[in-house]
């Protein structure tokens, strides 16, 4: 192998006769002063002087007959292939590499600080990174083992080199971002993830649209023994509205005008209407009945309305609820503004979100260092991720601003937040949306608290802007559209060759992207230990709820064959009386079917049409 | 811009062809004189066993030369010079190189070309271009001389003509060589610049001088050849072969040696089985060594990049016109 052509610092090309270059792979090249100069391979080709180049004016095609002439004369077409590498050089040089310098692979111990910036137990092994298979004999023992891969169904041993990333460093290079397009491996690749923040007892929130974050299920039945590991103690799972929610009784008039506002923007007389109307003690049945008895009084004659209020019930408490009332219809107005809180909260009465139990939960979990996973309905979440994260972040806030001060608060650990569809919680030119705030504000000084986000989405190019240009460490999966390709070239260090590779990497492959690392790497991420509990193929699970219908309809069947037309509707009945409902259509081409399955046989011989079974 | 007088003096200058065309002979009497002078026979390409038996397993050598140079006018200026030599067979070795770069700030080039300017009465820049290329086809033949020893081929092809190289004093021993091996020796041509056949076939027309690539322009028909040696030769004594073996309507032309009259027509058709019927003519193999040798603006670059300092290079070499930026 050898550095041929026209070279600089960066960018050189390696010629090679007999070996073909792989992408990714890792080379030395000889001979550099002051050392030698490390590169990955970014783009491979091979050619032959014979085979004529596609953008060659004048094609030069060698035609059969003389290449078999020449072969007569000892001459092989394929002794004239040149394979040939582009290389990106890693180290740094200020000098152009040296053009004609020999170039060879490497043991493990030469380019491992360009490998290896962690020990293992400081770091998540992530993956594998791609071209490091020939590194694969001289890798030392403590970085064997730490990344199987996921291939075909079947666990495979981690072949070349882990990728560890130094999750230590977020403090100087905070977020991570996760992109590519449907079914490239952002999900895996979070599980992957989430399982490394587990085994280090780091506290997380997740907020799981997909109901997919799960950690129970081994990925595969027969994990190898050493890769099982159980999580069981290490997350818990908490649905919005069933085991958290939003504590009416807590709610400070900010937190309720936030909570309004999700569901549709406020106005400032909105605003402050809803603000005069909350009572410190408000329970949600108090306020939303204040609100009804305002519009009411504001909408009816005072004198009738006086009487009707009173007539429900009297006492003090009556008379002061009944003085409010009074100054509240001065301060507010119109009754057009408490019409739209009141659509609002019932909105939000709807979905569920007011729940006693609060966000207590939640917070249990991130002091016990567990892995938090919070579900619910998009929607919902963009509120309650909203409400949450203000919350909490304003805890870990005030307690380290307090240590700052030297005064003394109640403690909060730092913490991580994960969200799937990111681009839906903080979209980008949408002031609106309801987390958008909290989102942003993290991403801008959540490293001094010590709270980090992990943000994935299918479209880079709709996630906010400031957000995603603090997302310091980018793991980049396929991404097909042009929008996001351009994003993510303005966005991470991705140079020209890994951009034209995006298009087609296969699930599970990735280019990280981040300061972290110091430079791009190719990485295929490690096979997850866990699974999504709702992978199963949608058409085996089709082809499975078809079977039991027929299995079904089989047993009942069975007592009346052979089976003449006219009895059908007696079969249909005794399916009713056995609780299953079908219809006549139904039937009808479950018949059809079990006539094509060669099941029964349809005889329309006769004037009517009957079944007999297939068997004799 | 385009200046109209430019454009004008161009049409006339092509009405000047189209005249020129008017007083040429038609095709038929040029091939029939053509005849009087050549023996105008057909090529055919040749069959693996006929290939084996005259090969008996020794290789095909082509042996080419690239010369490139870099900076600006004369005698700012670089010249690199390299030569192949490479056996078909995976014979050891299967390729003989040879290099050299010379400039005429070296006392000793600068030398050579005053010499050569004073004998050739040109001018100093001229003498050191025409220098470059003997140096070039000096090195060739070499180069086929230690090919022909070392891997003793079938056929050694030389790029140009023989008269390009039986200046030297190597020539003979070359030829004694290749007699001596049997060794077929070809200089094959791809752009034939003599202007012989004309008058040789007794075709004049007054005021005119007729270059043979124009005498053989379509007058060959494609897999034909013809042959012009012995008394009526044209060159020393060598055999020369007009053939028009690609596509196109130009010929190119072979130089044999007159001691290996009896190999012409195998070594011929043999050529013409190396030689793809779309091409420009070139045997498969010359072509493939004219593109492994070849020296492009790209590589000379690189070269100069690579082995000058910068600052040589700038004092030296740097052309205004490169720094002209457009
Ligand atoms: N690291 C990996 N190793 C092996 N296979 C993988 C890997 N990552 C993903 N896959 C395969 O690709 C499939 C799709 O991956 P995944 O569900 O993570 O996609 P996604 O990017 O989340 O897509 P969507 O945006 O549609 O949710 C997985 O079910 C798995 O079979
Ligand atoms: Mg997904």
């Amino acid at each position: 192998m050898q550095v041929v052509g026209k070279t600089n610092e960066r960018d050189v090309w390696v010629a090679s006769k007999d070996r073909p270059f792989r992408l990714n792979e890792l080379l030395v090249v000889e001979g550099h002063s002051p050392e030698t100069a490390v590169g990955e391979v970014v783009e491979t080709y091979s050619l032959n002087p014979l085979v004529p180049l596609v953008d060659e004016g004048s094609p030069y095609l060698m035609g059969h007959e003389i290449v078999s002439t020449l072969r007569d004369f000892g001459y092989e077409l394929e002794r004239d292939t040149v394979y040939l590498g582009k290389i990106r050089v890693i180290s740094e040089l200020f000098y152009p590499v040296k053009t004609g310098s020999q170039a060879r692979v490497p043991d493990f111990a030469e380019v491992a600080d360009l490998l290896v910036q962690a020990r293992p137990e400081q770091a998540m092994a992530l993956g594998v990174i791609l071209g490091t298979d020939t590194l694969d004999p001289t890798l030392p023992e403590e970085l064997r083992g730490l990344a199987p891969l996921f291939e075909d169904g079947k666990v495979v041993q981690q072949q070349g080199v882990p990728f560890l990333l130094d999750y230590r460093r977020m403090q100087d290079y905070p977020h991570i971002g996760i992109f590519g397009g449907s079914g490239s491996g952002k999900s895996f690749g979070i599980r992957v993830l989430i399982e490394e923040f587990m085994k280090k007892r780091l506290p997380v929130i997740v907020f799981d649209p997909h109901y997919e974050m799960s950690f129970s299920d081994p990925l595969l039945p027969d994990l190898p023994p050493g890769f099982r590991e159980s999580f069981d103690t290490a997350f818990r799972i908490l649905t919005v509205g069933q085991d958290v929610g939003v504590r009416f009784d807590l709610l400070n008039e900010g937190d309720l005008c936030n909570l309004l506002g999700a569901v549709s923007p406020l106005s400032e007389a909105m605003e402050s209407t809803a603000r005069a109307v909350l009572m410190k003690n408000d329970s949600l049945a108090t306020f939303a009945e204040r609100l009804d008895n305002l519009i009411e009084l504001m909408e009816n004659n005072e004198a009738d309305y006086r009487q009707e209020f009173f007539s429900r019930g009297s006492g003090p408490d009556r008379e002061r609820e009944w003085k409010r009332l009074k100054v509240l219809q001065n301060q507010v107005g119109q009754p057009a503004s408490l019409r739209a809180i009141r659509w609002r909260l019932h909105s939000l009465k709807r979905e569920g979100i007011f729940n006693q139990a609060g966000i207590a939960r939640i917070e249990e979990g991130l002091r016990n260092r567990q892995v938090v996973v919070v579900r619910g309905s998009i929607r919902m979440l963009r509120v309650y991720a909203s409400y949450v994260l203000r919350h909490l972040y304003g805890k870990r806030r005030e307690y380290r601003d307090a240590m700052q001060k030297g005064q003394s608060a109640e403690g909060f650990p730092p913490f991580l937040v994960v969200t799937d569809e990111a681009h839906n919680f903080a979209p980008k030119g949408d002031h609106t949306s309801p987390s958008l705030r909290e989102f942003r504000e993290i991403a801008q000084e959540g490293r001094k608290y010590g709270v980090f986000l992990v943000l994935a989405s299918q479209r880079p190019a709709l996630l906010d802007d400031t957000i995603n240009a603090q997302l310091n460490t980018k793991i980049i999966f396929r991404t097909v559209r042009s929008m996001d390709l351009s994003v993510i070239s303005e966005e991470t260090d991705l140079g020209r060759e890994e951009i034209r590779r995006l298009p087609y990497l296969p699930s599970g492959y990735s280019f990280i992207s981040s300061p972290i690392v110091g430079r791009t790497v190719a990485v295929r991420i490690r096979a997850a230990k866990t699974r999504s509990p709702h992978q199963d193929n949608p058409f085996d699970e089709l082809a499975a709820m078809a079977d039991a219908r027929l299995g079904e309809f089989r047993a009942v069947l069975d007592k009346y064959l052979p089976l003449n037309e006219t009895y059908l509707n007696d079969v249909l009945q005794e399916l009713e009386n056995r609780g299953i409902r079908m219809t006549r259509s139904e039937m009808d081409s479950l018949l059809e079917q079990m006539v094509e399955r060669g099941e029964l046989i349809k005889d329309d011989t006769s004037f009517v049409t009957v079944y007999r079974p297939a068997r004799q | 811009m385009l200046n109209h007088e430019i454009l004008a003096a161009t049409r006339r200058l092509n009405d000047y062809f189209l005249h020129r065309d008017s007083l040429y002979p038609s095709l038929e009497i040029r091939r029939q004189n053509l005849q009087q002078c050549a023996q105008v026979g057909s090529l055919r390409r040749l069959k693996r066993q006929e290939i084996l038996e005259a090969s008996r397993g020794r290789a095909l050598v082509a042996v080419d030369g690239s010369r490139a140079d870099y900076g600006g006018i004369y005698p700012y200026n670089v010249c690199a010079i390299q030569a192949l030599a490479r056996a078909s067979t995976e014979s050891e070795p299967d390729r003989l190189t040879d290099a050299a770069v010379y400039c005429p700030l070296d006392p000793k080039v600068y030398a050579e070309i005053k010499e050569a300017a004073a004998r050739n009465r040109v001018e100093e820049a001229e003498a050191y271009r025409k220098l470059m290329g003997e140096k070039m086809a000096h090195m060739e033949l070499k180069l086929a001389i230690k090919a022909l020893q070392t891997i003793k081929p079938y056929m050694l092809m030389l790029d140009g003509g023989f008269l390009l190289f039986d200046r030297f004093p190597e020539w003979d021993e070359l030829v004694a060589e290749a007699l001596n091996l049997d060794c077929v020796l070809v200089g094959v041509i791809e752009e034939v610049a003599t202007s012989e056949l004309c008058s040789l076939t007794g075709l004049e027309i007054p005021g005119m001088r007729i270059y043979d690539r124009e005498f053989l322009f379509g007058l060959l028909k494609p897999g034909e050849m013809a042959v012009v040696g012995g008394e009526k030769a044209i060159k020393r004594d060598y055999y020369t072969v007009f053939a028009r073996m690609g596509s196109t309507p130009q010929a190119v032309a072979c130089d044999f040696l007159p001691g290996q009259g009896e190999h012409l027509v195998p070594a011929m058709n043999l050529i013409y089985s190396l030689t793809p019927p779309q091409g420009r003519g070139i045997p498969a193999w010359l072509d493939l060594v004219d593109r492994e040798v070849r020296l492009n603006k790209k590589s000379m670059e690189s070269l100069i990049m690579n082995g000058l300092d910068p600052a040589v290079r700038e004092r030296f070499f740097k052309s205004n016109r490169e720094r002209r930026g457009l």
